[in-house]
């Protein structure tokens, strides 16, 4: 695993960088610590990581700047701050998890847990999905998702506009921090359960999803009878 | 405030209608005989004055007989009296005032009343008033002729001003008791005026503007029960002159006095001395040598003088002084005119009404603005006091010191120490407006010796030109340091302050430069609460007398803070 430590104050990013050795052990392949907002951003150009730990407080900047790029990037990221009361505010833009100071072992070890396991959810749902487009973050709303289309290494939004926007992260990264109601059908498709229609069968374990705007979308054999539960 | 001055206003206006409609009345139920001539005396020829009489034009204040200065020591007056129908019927008598020391009143020929004994030898004082009742045989409806002998000798020197009045007693009872009680409820308002504004002294840092207006305030109360007591219809004129003349003029010099000192002191006129002194020396003069009516008139203009001095230099309450001086002055002249009895009285309550109603408004915003500056001075401590418990401090201090046990324990005890003592110096001072600059500059070091440890970093403050004793607000310069480490040393190993002190024409100015990088960064400047916490302090410490500047110099960042010295 590679990570990124965004933190100014250089005991404490020895601290995390500890910890990190401690609780990844061989798993840890890369661990690089930036004390500034532009030296991380710099960084993150042309370096590909797999989790970010970021503080908020950066030499008296706004570490929300880079947390909005962040979320938009092909990477989790945990933030790791003293101002607990943005803890919220970080989770409706889809970090994994908010680690308060002073960081003990345990709770980063919770921490990581939740980047193996995309059953421990964050604990708030994300509000906003953000995007990439022209050198720019954008915000989407999460209600505005109607279903989630895997493209590789990264994921196609399917907006109820009927637009489309190309996120940076996996369909896998991207189930992590997704709401409860966001639920995997099938290998390369994730669905909003509210919006789903009805679920039909065409025999021969061949099985699809009408969604309240008409679109069908296929439904993984495999997770047929655990959608079928779900929607009752 | 409308409600109350348009209340003023329709009180005045009818005071001054009812006042001048008696004035007007058709056949008026008390006349002041005027039209008075005069000869020496010596005869008691009666007739209508011609060009070969010796009769004369009466005017009080200017006669004189043959050269002599003043009143004629022993002269005749005489006067033409019409009676109407309506009048006649009614018992009517003579009300004379004034014709000091003593005289002879006769009516139509026929002696009225002996008041005291003639001169000029021998000669008695008589009493100041005579009331004269006249018969339904003599108060007949048609022409009369009333003649006065009066001789002055006792008196010579003294201003001169007798009245007669002839009227009804019903009348004259009912103006004797609208006086009366006219002038007790001056008395009461002034006397209850002069008890606030003596407490107003007393509860508010002893402002002595509140005590001369007290004293204002008291003094005509005094002097208008004296001119109760001189007026009572016993007093001689011995007792008249004394407590109506002598003591209301040495009153009416001492009330203005007062008057001009609060006005000075209260409306902070420049050159106060001079104007005390000058209208002191004028007051000393005028009582020897000035009428009090010509006294009042130039007293006046130097009272609207410095109410309109007080306009121009936009002081506060000077509107309503002025307004207030106005007053007075139009409702004296009212009271001159014989529109309004006890004008000049009415014109003082006046003034003091309004002054009471600017001077409670001055107190109500003076208090506000004192609750206001108590509760910035709490503010100020509470921000200072959170500034060493906010999380961002304490949770990466506490998290450097978990780091520190484990890898290097000797520095974990060197910051835990730094640590207690920033925290034991910043609430010994947060209380304080101003500390010393020596105690100033230990909670900066010990704060650069925590963030050195934080940082791993080494920062050193230098200074140049200090005393060590001078007085600074609690944590300026540390809040400056912090903002200089939070938003320039993120990828220093060392950091650089200079706090520097250089006198200026009027004042100090400190200068505290740091090394750091936050002028290369080019980020915007934004006035965080820091910044907003310093100049919160110079503010209540120095009112209007500070300057900060905050720039980007060649080699760092640097911030200015001129302390100006109050100007004279």
């Amino acid at each position: 695993m590679r990570v990124l430590i965004v933190e100014d104050e250089a005991l404490v990013a020895s601290r995390l960088a500890r910890l990190l050795r401690a609780a990844l052990g061989e798993r840890l392949s890369s661990v690089v610590v930036q004390p500034s907002l532009e030296s991380a951003q710099f960084f993150l150009q042309d370096t590909p990581i797999d989790l970010l730990l970021l503080d908020l407080n950066l030499n008296g900047q706004d570490g929300f700047a880079l947390l909005q790029q962040a979320v938009a990037g092909s990477f989790h990221t945990i933030v790791v701050s003293a101002n607990k009361q943005r803890a919220i505010e970080a989770f409706d833009y889809g970090v994994l998890d908010f680690v308060g100071k002073p960081v003990t072992a345990e709770r980063l070890q919770k921490a990581l847990a939740r980047f193996d396991h995309r059953e421990l959810r964050a604990a708030a749902p994300l509000k906003y999905l953000a995007v990439r487009r022209r050198q720019a973050i954008r915000l989407l709303d999460i209600a505005e998702v109607l279903f989630i289309k895997g493209a590789g290494i990264y994921s196609e939004l399917h907006l109820r506009n009927g637009s489309v926007e190309l996120h940076d992260k996996s369909l896998q990264r991207l189930q992590a921090v997704l709401p409860p109601d966001f639920q995997r059908v099938h290998k390369s498709y994730i669905v909003r359960l509210v919006d789903v229609r009805q679920l039909l069968s065409h025999g021969s374990s061949k099985y699809e999803l009408e969604l309240l705007s008409g679109t069908l979308l296929p439904v993984g054999r495999e997770r047929y009878k655990e959608l079928k539960q779900a929607l009752g | 405030m409308g409600r109350f001055l348009l209340f003023c206003g329709l009180l005045l206006f009818g005071l001054g209608i009812r006042q001048a409609a008696r004035a007007q009345a058709p056949a008026p139920p008390t006349q002041r005989l005027t039209s008075w001539w005069w000869k020496p005396a010596g005869t008691t020829e009666f007739g209508r004055p011609d060009a070969a009489s010796p009769w004369r034009p009466a005017y009080w204040c200017n006669t004189a007989v043959d050269g002599q200065p003043g009143p004629a020591r022993q002269l005749w007056l005489r006067t033409r009296v019409t009676i109407s129908e309506a009048q006649s019927r009614t018992p009517m008598l003579l009300v004379l005032r004034g014709w000091s020391t003593a005289s002879e009143v006769y009516w139509d020929g026929q002696l009225l009343q002996r008041n005291g004994r003639l001169g000029p030898q021998g000669e008695q004082p008589g009493r100041w008033h005579q009331q004269l009742p006249l018969t339904p045989a003599q108060a007949q409806a048609g022409a009369h002729t009333l003649l006065v002998r009066v001789s002055n000798q006792h008196f010579a020197d003294r201003p001169w001003q007798p009245v007669a009045t002839l009227t009804t007693w019903p009348r004259l009872l009912a103006q004797q008791q609208q006086e009366t009680s006219s002038a007790t409820l001056i008395i009461g308002i002034l006397g209850a005026s002069a008890l606030f504004c003596g407490l107003l002294y007393v509860g508010f840092a002893r402002q002595r503007s509140y005590l001369f207006l007290s004293a204002y305030c008291g003094l005509h109360a005094l002097k208008i029960y004296g001119g109760l007591r001189g007026a009572a219809p016993d007093a001689s004129v011995a007792e008249y002159f004394l407590l109506v003349h002598d003591v209301s003029y040495l009153a009416l010099l001492a009330n203005n006095l007062c008057l001009l000192a609060f006005l000075v002191l209260e409306l902070r006129l420049p050159r106060a001395r001079w104007w005390l002194t000058g209208a002191l020396v004028f007051s000393g003069a005028a009582y020897g040598w000035l009428p009090v009516s010509f006294y009042f008139v130039v007293f006046t203009v130097v009272l609207v003088a410095a109410g309109l001095l007080a306009v121009r230099l936009r002081r506060e309450v000077s509107r309503w002084a002025l307004a207030g001086i106005v007053g007075l002055t139009g409702l004296t002249f009212l009271g001159y005119l014989w529109l309004l009895p006890l004008g000049y009285y009415w014109g003082i309550v006046c003034f003091i009404g309004l002054m009471a109603f600017a001077l409670g408004r001055q107190l109500v915003q003076r208090h506000r603005a004192q609750q206001q500056a108590q509760l910035r001075s709490a503010r100020l401590e509470n921000e200072l006091l959170r500034k060493n418990i906010q999380p961002h401090f304490l949770l990466n201090t506490l998290m450097s010191l978990q780091e520190l046990i484990e890898e290097n324990p000797r520095q974990a005890n060197q910051l835990i120490d730094a640590l207690a003592a920033e925290f034991e110096l910043v609430s010994s001072i947060a209380e304080e407006k101003l500390i010393s600059i020596e105690d100033e500059l230990q909670i900066c070091r010990t704060h650069l010796q925590i963030m050195g440890f934080r940082r791993q970093s080494e920062f050193v403050l230098e200074t140049r030109g200090l005393l060590g004793t001078e007085q600074v607000p609690p944590a300026t310069f540390h809040t400056l340091i912090e903002n200089g480490l939070t938003h320039g040393y993120a990828q220093r190993g060392t950091g650089r302050f200079v706090l520097t002190k250089e006198p200026l024409g009027r004042g100090v100015r400190y200068r505290l430069f740091n090394d750091s990088d936050a002028a290369a960064c080019g980020r915007p400047v934004v006035e965080g609460t820091g910044s907003r916490y310093v100049k919160m302090r110079l503010e209540e410490s120095f009112p209007g007398a500070w300057r900060l500047r905050s720039a980007p110099v060649s080699d760092g960042w640097a911030v200015e803070i001129d302390l100006l010295a109050p100007s004279q």
